[in-house]
């Protein structure tokens, strides 16, 4: 760094920014010398340094300050939610990205060269499987979940009870097995957050339900997760009354699940699936949480219907005063 | 004035702006002796360092939970500067969950050449920036302070002294002068504006604010300089 002045000291210009740069720790110890030396000898300066000092003090008086906790807890809940609501990356994003970036890395002609030449014949050979016929089917099989695009059929047939689930990979695919085989059970899970069809969703979530009955999945997070997510934020009153007659089974000990169901009875926008939770809520209503939410929607809700049906289950609670 | 005078002082921390002070001064109160930030990236010992570029590598590979604990790690630092930033609890709160949201969609193009630190603060920046100009755009008043529920807070009343309550004088004064502040602030670019919040209150080298803003830390200098100076302009001197 070159500071002008006339026999190689500090001109007053140069003295002034180096007065902002020391006020700031950002003035080497060379610099540091050769300013106190102009200092010494120069009134103006001297008040430059003052008057740079003053204005600091004057900015002290709007301090950084931290976020209340109030605020911090909130923005963690908003961030959170954002969060649970944003695309996962799919395989396909994955590999788009690794490519891209892989590309931008090749600097020199000869191995751009090579990556397009092996480019073209691996766009070739995808070229030339698209061509195959477009579907296959799997029977059981290892399917890897993350390679899983989207789910866009789910059935089961009755009389066997084997699950058909019609997925997107590098092509439409389709699988075939018993419900609680572990890649099928994958491969639903990943159904219940298909994001345009509700059927798919819906059947399901039906099906896992049906395999999980009784304690078989108490120890399935993904399984209960996926409901809790559903139930929330489900747009769909079918999907999100299927999650909450799958979450029965964990209302008693699971705490997340106990809350899910009472957001639903508080802020579902159908009054069936709301009449449905606060039905459920009959074998906890020791909890005070639980009964805290039945008084409020038994005195302050909007719907007549639910204020009954709240006021009932209190009525049935003899510990209940 | 002593040999000493104008030395950083040793064991202060390069970037703590802990500048000494000429002899005959240092009974006063000198800019940037408050440590504002409690966090930098720059400050990770080698384990936390070794750790966070676990939990990175982690969430890169689709873990949310890897992310979360990042999203914790920095979640109060990037709310305290945007809050200060902007004076509104509702822009802090939507620029922090903008920001995150970003680094979750585009984590898998960070590529460790920078701290985990600066990538995330270079998002939060140009979020802000983006707002600030938007801001300008529409003359709004960034001397009204809002809170989460949209109420207008009193930003002279957000002053700290200890004195104010037994010298209600001293309290008036400083709220004249924490007006004349405001409107000085609002009159420096977004930019200058940026560069002043990262080095006056945020206390972060010139260069990693170059880095931050996509610049050099020769620019990320003359834009201080610019702004201290249009600051200086504006309060035409003020001397408490």
């Amino acid at each position: 760094m070159t500071w002008p002045g006339h026999d190689g000291t500090l001109s007053c210009d140069a003295a002034h920014d180096q007065i902002t740069l020391l006020s700031y720790g950002e003035l080497s110890d060379e610099a540091c010398h050769r300013l106190e030396q102009h200092l010494a000898g120069c009134v103006d300066c001297r008040d430059e340094l003052e008057v740079t000092r003053a204005l600091s003090s004057a900015m002290a008086i709007m301090p950084v300050r931290e976020p209340s906790p109030n605020l911090l807890a909130q923005t963690r809940l908003k961030i959170d939610e954002a969060l649970e609501q944003a695309p996962h990356d799919t395989w396909l994003t994955h590999l788009r990205r690794s490519l891209w970036t892989d590309f931008r890395l090749l600097r020199t002609a000869p191995l751009a060269a090579a990556t397009m030449l092996v480019a073209g014949a691996g766009l070739g050979f995808v070229g030339f499987r698209l061509a195959q016929p477009p579907t296959a089917t799997q029977t059981g099989g290892n399917v890897t979940p993350h390679r899983v695009a989207a789910v866009t059929g789910v059935a089961q047939d009755p009389a066997t009870g084997m699950v058909h689930v019609a997925y997107s990979s590098l092509m439409p695919l389709e699988a075939v097995g018993p419900a609680d085989d572990n890649n099928i059970r994958g491969l639903l899970l990943i159904a219940t957050r298909a994001p345009l069809n509700i059927s798919v969703r819906d059947k399901a979530l039906g099906i896992l339900t049906g395999t999980c009955s009784g304690t078989k999945c108490a120890a399935d997070d993904d399984f209960r997760s996926a409901l809790m997510v559903a139930l929330r934020y489900d747009p769909n009153s079918t999907v999100r009354a299927q999650a909450l007659s799958g979450l029965a089974p964990y209302l008693a000990e699971d705490m997340h699940v106990r809350d899910a169901v009472l957001e639903a009875v508080l802020n579902d926008g159908d009054p069936q699936i709301r009449t449905q939770a606060i039905q459920m809520l009959a074998p906890i209503t020791a909890d005070s949480s639980v009964q805290q939410v039945l008084q409020n929607v038994a005195t302050h809700d909007e719907d007549p219907l639910l204020r009954n049906v709240s006021r009932t289950m209190l009525q049935q609670m003899p510990q209940v005063q | 004035m002593g040999t000493d005078a104008l030395r950083i002082q040793p064991g202060v921390q390069s970037g703590s702006l802990g500048t000494a002070l000429p002899a005959n001064r240092t009974s006063q109160t000198w800019p940037g002796r408050r440590a504002l930030h409690t966090r930098t990236g720059g400050g990770l010992s080698p384990e936390d360092r070794s750790s966070e570029t676990e939990l990175i590598r982690q969430a890169q590979k689709g873990s949310r939970q890897a992310f979360d604990t990042l999203v914790r790690q920095y979640d109060q630092a990037v709310l305290r500067l945007a809050l200060h930033l902007l004076g509104s609890e509702t822009d802090a709160q939507d620029i922090a969950q903008e920001a995150f949201l970003k680094a979750y969609r585009y984590l898998g193009n960070f590529r460790f050449e920078c701290s985990f630190y600066t990538w995330i603060y270079r998002i939060v920046t140009n979020l802000c920036l983006d707002l600030m100009r938007r801001r300008k755009t529409r003359r709004e008043d960034p001397a009204v302070v809002m809170d989460s529920s949209g109420e207008e807070l009193d930003l002279l009343g957000m002053v700290s002294d200890e004195r104010a309550s037994a010298n209600p004088g001293r309290e008036l004064e400083r709220k004249e002068l924490g007006a004349k502040i405001a409107t000085a602030l609002d009159k420096l670019t977004p930019r200058e504006r940026m560069v002043f919040e990262l080095k006056h209150y945020q206390g972060l080298r010139l260069r990693t604010i170059g880095e931050m803003l996509n610049t050099t830390e020769e620019t990320a200098k003359n834009t201080l300089f610019r702004a201290t100076k249009k600051l200086r302009a504006s309060l035409a001197v003020v001397r408490t």
